[in-house]
């Protein structure tokens, strides 16, 4: 099991260095006009010099790189370059509200999906059909449609639940609620159609299997047949599954965010790539990278821990 | 008025036992507002202390049911002199209103509180919640006095000497005297901040007394006034000047003080009103509240459902902002169309020919465009200054009406009957729709735009380049003097390649030998630009602010939000 932790965290280390140099040398190739765009149109060459300078970006790609990385190995990523703030407090502060709204949606939305998915494969019928129409709405309708649909009813309408804004826990743990609600529903949506459906095919799909038929011929219940030879059976695909929407919640939040002009990583991620902030680009990146690898990892335990095939491949 | 959430930190931060209140309460608010009207009546709070589980006295204990007596006498008696209280403060001329809050939806996030970060428009109602300028802005745009009481010019226009208010101090202490003035000019125009070309003929700031600067230019410069009651005339405690906490919070003598623990950096900004400040006309709110929301939508959300008492919205939002009851109150501020710098034609030889440029100018459609773009709400013009400059003249917006023949004819009288191609840049995928307009009424008059597509965060840089023969872009339409230093000078910015003209540089040296005669120049210079047709301008951009119904506002001149000072409470 050590070999197999050890082996996935080298493999996760090489994607941050590949995805995290990759992005600066995109992020380099739109900067040219960095300083200029921090002090305003009206700055004169001699403050725009100045100013490159401050900022090192009169130094060769490579030396900028180097300077970069040796910093950002010791957790220091810099200071914005537009509000002097640093890249982690900038991080620290936004992260858990991204990380909170996924996490919700993320919880929600595999109950859900399980719960859809599992049905619609063992009772088929009407359920079944239901489902897989859930699913072709949930694809056809866009989060960031819903989140305004939800906004003008509940939020504009009614005035059962703020239109915009966070609340933090700490100061007020109703509003806080109420500020997740929109949100996290706009993000279900789209996860439990898909999920579910998918979830559905791999239930499916197990319970073809020879061993679903010998178990069955042996008169074993059927109840425990799908709770504990069925379902464990088709665990590592809906894990896997899941694992994804995940990755894909979080670039959805970047819409949602913005929505709801919530203060989280997505629109810290939007405002920082349209003003050619690097440092905040950068630390971005490589936390987003940082945080889908820890997710990757706990999913590969998890099958690891329930599938002992996986261990060995 | 605006609803701020979370405004329970300072309870939790003196007892913790707070924070179990605080949810019940919170929760109490979310569901116990919406119990149904039956609901049963014994579960009232009145008579929930009735019934025996809530230990109320047994009646047979006399001693018990005394002290109950004498408790509610000594209640009765508590409210008593609360009543009277509250009647003799209801009768003081000096009472204020119950808790005005105003909560301002923000465009954009505040970057620095460094007064030498400080920059005109979006940026203005911060600082000025934070920190008193030098001079004021009145809602005409014209300079006031304000920790500058007085200001005396030489007879040669080089040197400004400020008489400064006395007594006013910082939120830590520190006296606003002529030595914080100096240190914060000094800061400012060495600084590599937004403003600092304001004050680039600045040559020194001095002390002249305890309460007076003196400032040295090496020209004349007729805008200075209004830049020091702008974004230049901030003023911080000077020992917080070049510290690295000055950019995170601000240490100011304005009229509202920075609420650091209801603050969320990046998102809310919360003020209360300084209880020190020496002009209590300017705290109309006991609390300020700035909401940074960044999405135009999401404003008029925020706006429409009671968050936020104020903000910027746009045209496609206007219509659902009007019927929702808000109240419209429109200004202009931006000009758009394009610059046609190279009237040297260095790079289009056909630019260099005045008839080719009022020949473009005639090629567009306006009233049309302005329609298709912005559903009619701004004003078209030819002309580059603002009706409210000093320099504007009604009829220079006559000069070119849509008339794509005559527009052939110039072309074919300076030799172009067959066109010529235009290349311009422009802003990939943000700008589609005016991109079009331009190269089909340009092909009209057979002229053909080559389009060079550059990211939106390169696009003023590649502007500045001085690679482009043109542009359509978006200027702020200040006074006279920042409208010409800013698209005139030949050292101007938006004069990218340098332009000059001998009937422009005589009214330009007349402004300089006589700074009195700036709007009179300036208005000559005007006519000359639209005749010679240094611009190709479309419309005056209306700024689209609006406010819910428990506030007032008036637009400021030349800035694209409200003075934090122009706003009250409604019918106040």
């Amino acid at each position: 099991m050590i070999s197999f932790i050890v082996k996935r965290v080298i493999s996760g280390l090489g994607l941050l260095v590949v995805i995290s140099t990759l992005a600066y040398l995109l992020v380099f190739s739109s900067s040219a006009n960095i300083a200029l765009n921090i002090l305003g149109q009206d700055a004169t060459d001699d403050q725009i010099l100045a100013k490159q300078k401050e900022l090192g970006l009169d130094l060769p790609l490579l030396e900028r790189y180097w300077n970069w990385a040796t910093h950002a190995v010791k957790g220091d990523f810099g200071s914005s370059w537009f509000n002097s703030e640093t890249v982690v407090s900038a991080l620290l502060h936004r992260l858990p509200i991204t990380l909170t709204i996924v996490a919700f949606a993320m919880t929600f939305a595999a109950i859900l999906a399980v719960l859809l998915g599992t049905l619609a494969a063992i009772k088929g019928g009407w359920i079944d059909k239901t489902v897989q129409v859930m699913a072709i709405a949930g694809f056809a309708i866009p989060g960031f449609l819903l989140a305004i649909i939800l906004v003008t009813f509940l939020a504009i309408k009614v005035k059962l639940l703020p239109a915009t804004g966070w609340v933090n826990f700490t100061e007020d743990p109703a509003n806080w609620a109420k500020s997740l609600v929109l949100p996290v529903v706009s993000l279900v949506l789209a996860t439990v159609a898909s999920a579910a459906q998918q979830i559905r095919s791999a239930i499916k799909s197990v319970m073809e299997r020879d061993f679903v038929k010998t178990l069955t011929s042996r008169g074993i219940p059927r109840r425990e047949i799908i709770f504990k030879h069925i379902l464990r059976a088709a665990t590592p695909a809906g894990l896997t599954v899941l694992s994804l929407q995940f990755v894909g919640m979080l670039g959805g939040s970047v819409i949602i965010e913005k929505i709801f002009a919530l203060p989280g990583m997505g629109e810290l991620a939007v405002n920082a790539t349209t003003q050619g902030d690097t440092p905040v680009v950068m630390g971005v990146v490589v936390y987003t990278v940082i945080i889908v690898i820890i997710v990757n990892l706990v999913v590969d335990l998890l099958n690891g821990w329930i599938n002992p095939k996986v261990r060995i491949s | 008025m605006g609803e701020t959430f979370g405004n329970n930190s300072d309870i939790l931060a003196i007892n913790p036992l707070f924070k179990r209140v605080s949810v019940t309460k919170s929760l109490w608010t979310f569901f116990g507002n919406r119990l149904p009207n039956n609901w049963p009546k014994s579960y009232s709070a009145r008579n929930r202390f009735k019934h025996p589980a809530f230990g109320v006295q047994d009646p047979l204990k006399k001693e018990s049911r005394k002290e109950v007596m004498k408790l509610k006498k000594r209640i009765a008696a508590v409210v008593a002199v609360a009543m009277a209280s509250s009647i003799t403060l209801v009768g003081a001329p000096a009472a204020k209103a119950a808790n005005q809050t105003l909560t301002i939806g923000a465009v954009q996030d505040i970057k620095s509180w460094d007064p030498a970060q400080a920059h005109i428009g979006h940026f203005m109602p911060y600082f000025q919640a934070a920190y008193d300028s030098l001079l004021i802005r009145d809602i005409k745009g014209n300079p006031q006095p304000n920790i500058a009481t007085k200001w005396v010019w030489s007879s040669d226009k080089k040197t400004l000497t400020l008489l400064l208010r006395n007594g006013v101090k910082f939120s830590n202490g520190e006296s606003l005297d002529a030595e914080a003035v100096k240190a914060n000019l000094d800061n400012n125009r060495k600084s590599t901040g937004p403003q600092a070309p304001q004050l680039t003929e600045v040559t020194s700031v001095d002390i002249a007394g305890k309460n007076s600067v003196r400032i040295s230019l090496s020209a004349p410069n007729p805008a200075l006034l209004t830049y020091l009651s702008g974004s230049s005339g901030f003023i911080a405690a000077p020992s917080t000047l070049g510290t690295t906490a000055l950019a995170s919070a601000p240490v100011g003598s304005g009229p509202y003080l920075l609420n650091s623990s209801k603050t969320s950096k990046g998102s809310t900004y919360v003020f209360d009103a300084n209880p020190k400040y020496w002009d209590k006309t300017k705290q109309k709110f006991d609390t300020v509240t700035f909401k940074v929301i960044t999405d135009t939508t999401a404003r008029l959300n925020a706006i429409l459902s009671g968050q936020i008492d104020a903000t910027l919205l746009d045209y496609p939002t206007t219509a659902p902002a009007l019927a929702g009851g808000l109240k419209l109150k429109q200004s202009f501020v931006d000009w758009s169309g394009i610059l046609l710098w190279d009237r040297a034609g260095t790079k289009v030889k056909a630019l260099g020919d005045v008839r080719v440029r009022q020949a473009i100018n005639m090629a567009f459609d306006r009233p049309a465009m302005l329609k298709a773009l912005l559903g009619g709400t701004g004003t078209v013009t030819n002309q580059v200054f603002s009706p409210t400059s000093g320099a504007y003249d009604d009829a220079l917006d006559k000069t070119y009406p849509y008339d794509p023949k005559k527009a052939k004819d110039l072309l074919k009288a300076a030799g172009y009957a067959n066109g010529f191609e235009l290349p311009m840049p422009n802003i990939t995928f943000a700008n589609a729709a005016m991109a079009a307009f331009i190269a089909q009424y340009l092909k009209e008059i057979g002229i053909t735009v080559k389009w060079q597509d550059v990211t939106p965060a390169n696009f003023v840089g590649e502007l500045r380049s001085a690679k482009y023969p043109a542009s359509w872009f978006q200027l702020f339409q200040g006074s006279p003097w920042e409208a010409i230093q800013q698209m005139v000078t030949p050292n101007a910015t938006w004069n990218v390649l340098k332009s000059t003209d001998p009937d422009i540089q005589k009214a330009l040296d007349k402004i300089e030998k006589r700074p009195s005669a700036l709007n009179e120049q300036a208005t000559v210079i005007n006519q000359l630009l639209t005749n010679k047709a240094w611009f190709v301008p479309f419309f005056r951009l209306p700024q689209q602010f609006f406010v819910g119904k428990n506030v007032d506002v008036t637009p400021q001149p030349q800035n694209a939000v409200p003075y934090l000072f122009n706003y009250s409470p409604a019918g106040k």
